[in-house]
Parts: C-alpha cells; structure tokens; sequence
C-alpha cells in the first residue's frame, strides 16, 4: 500500500485531538466505593445464599435417604440382632446344662450330708439330756 | 462539564488507597485524575457520542476500580485503562447501534461539533478537524477502534494488540487499511 494512499497521521492526530468544548465529564470517586461495596454485598449474599441452600438440599437428601433406607435397614437389622442373640444363648445354655450335671449330684450328696448331721446333733442333744 | 473530581474519598477507596500504597500501585484517585481525558476521548472518538462516552468513562473507572488490586504495575497503566475503555465503549456502541436501529435516525456526529462563533480560519481548521473526526466514526469498527488507540491514545501497535486482542500484524494491516479507507472517504468528499 502505498503511503500516498493513506490518510496522514499527523492530521489525523490533530484531528482527534479533544476540543476545548469536549472535556471530559465530572467522576466522582464517591460514586464508587458503595458501587463497589453494594456489588460485594451482593457478593456475600450471593454466596451465603447458594451455601445455604446447597447446605439444605444436603440434609434434605440426607434425611430422605435415611427414610428411604430405614424400611429396609430395620428389618435386616432386627433379624441381625435376633440371630446374635439366639448365637450366643445357645452356647450358653450348653454350658448351663454341663455345669447342671455336676450341680445335681454335689447337691443331693450335701442335702444327705446336712440331713445325717442334723440327726447326729439331734440324738446327742437327747442322750446329754438323759444322762444328766 | 470540566474535570472536577471528588478527592474526598469515602471509606472503602481511602482503604484501597492505603492498601495500594503496600502493594505499590498507584494511588485510585490520582489515577481517574490523569486518566480521565483519555478515557473519555477514546469512547468520545469510538462512539461520536458524548453521552454515552461519559457512561463508558465512568464505567470504565468503576470496572477498573473493582479489578485494580489485580492489576500488574508491570504493564503500562495507560495501556491497561485504555484497553478496558475501548472494549466498553466497543459494547456501548454495539447497543447503541441495536437502539438507533429502532428509533428513527439522527445525526449523532454534528452532536459533538462546537456551534460557538469562532475566528474564521479557526471555523475552518474546526470543520475541517470535525469532517475527518466523522469520517473516523463512520469507519467500520475494526478499523475505527486501532485508529482510535493508536492515534488518538498514542498506544504502541503491540499496545493496540493486547487491548482489541488481535496480532500486531493484523493491527498494523487494519491501521494502514483504516487510513486508506479514510483517504478514499474525505477525497469523495472534497478533501484532497
């Protein structure tokens, strides 16, 4: 391209140039602390807005979940603890019926014995009498 | 009209004054009064509006005022405003375009020419710079918005690069094609 095509820089520079009539309008630096603390209040509510409600769906899906599951949770859970417990009365009930089979006779051995003695005390108590 | 800042600042920009002064960056308030200028001619020259190159100053500083604590000192604080500038007014212009379409025509370009008595050379060289200040706006946006930085703001084509977000070769082309386009514009005119 040659340069005698183009329009000259330097008047377009000029021309560009602000006119005394084209100032620029008034800023004020007021207007932009509550722009900007008006958008990061908005910011803030924003956020703790989303948080809260992502925190709610949360325990909504958390709630309904246990809801949901506990109908077929309890049942299973019921029958798990019903099983542990007749798992460990079993055992115990053998061992109760091994020690009742010492039990039984050490039992009836001590009655004898205590029954023997007692009529022992009885008869001496009755000759200690006479005698004296 | 006229630059008369606020240099009272509120609360929330006297702590971002203090904490720009720990991370270096240039004090808020200096920066709109430096820059203001700048940022209104380059909507003023993209838009040929000046309304709505006064809402794309101010919204320009508010959106460089929210991301100024991420700004890299580093990189040409004319160039980085000038950028968020252009884009903005890029924006505003596109939606003024969907608004002018709806509503009737009007001549938005005599709008910023100055109708005050003037000396007669002046009234000339003010004609003139106002026939090729509405020429650059009748240009198509992709050649308008580089003339506009590179002319207007004095960026670098590397400059104008990084803020429309195209090659510098491109740039370098689009600004050449630009003139061209003005040349052949102003000579149907009458211009030589």
């Amino acid at each position: 391209m040659n340069e005698r095509d183009l329009f000259d820089e330097s008047v377009l520079r000029r021309a560009l140039r602000l006119e005394a009539d084209e100032r620029a309008p008034r800023v004020l630096l007021t207007g932009l602390a509550p722009a900007r603390s008006a958008w990061g209040d908005a910011a803030v509510r924003l956020a703790a807005g989303a948080c809260l409600t992502l925190a709610g769906i949360a325990v909504a899906i958390l709630l309904g979940g246990a809801a949901v599951n506990a109908t077929v949770l309890a049942p299973a859970l019921a029958a798990d603890l019903f099983d542990g417990a007749i798992g460990l009365a079993v055992p115990a009930a053998n061992g109760l019926a091994v020690i009742g089979l010492f039990v039984s006779p050490l039992t009836l051995v001590a009655t004898i014995a205590a029954t023997l003695l007692y009529v022992r005390f009885t008869e001496r108590g009755a000759d200690h009498a006479r005698a004296s | 009209m006229g630059i008369a800042l606020a240099m009272s600042l509120p609360r929330p920009a006297m702590a971002a004054t203090a904490a720009t002064a720990a991370t270096g960056l240039p004090d808020f308030g200096a920066v709109v009064r430096d820059h203001t200028d700048l940022v209104y001619g380059v909507a003023l020259r993209i838009l040929g509006d000046r309304e709505a190159a006064a809402e794309v100053t101010n919204t320009t500083f508010l959106k460089a005022y929210r991301a100024f604590t991420r700004y890299d000192p580093a990189r040409s604080l004319r160039a980085w405003l000038v950028a968020i500038a252009a884009n903005e007014a890029v924006s505003a212009g596109r939606a003024l375009t969907r608004e002018r379409a709806r509503r009737a025509p009007v001549e938005e370009a005599d709008a910023v020419a100055d109708r005050a008595p003037a000396p007669e050379e002046e009234l000339v060289a003010r004609e003139e710079r106002g026939r090729v200040r509405r020429a650059v706006a009748a240009l198509p946006e992709l050649y308008r918005v580089p003339i506009v930085l590179r002319y207007f703001s004095d960026l670098s084509v590397e400059e104008v690069a990084a803020a429309v977000g195209r090659p510098p070769a491109t740039v370098g082309v689009q600004l050449l094609r630009g003139r061209a386009l003005l040349r052949g514009s102003l000579a149907r005119e009458g211009r030589p």
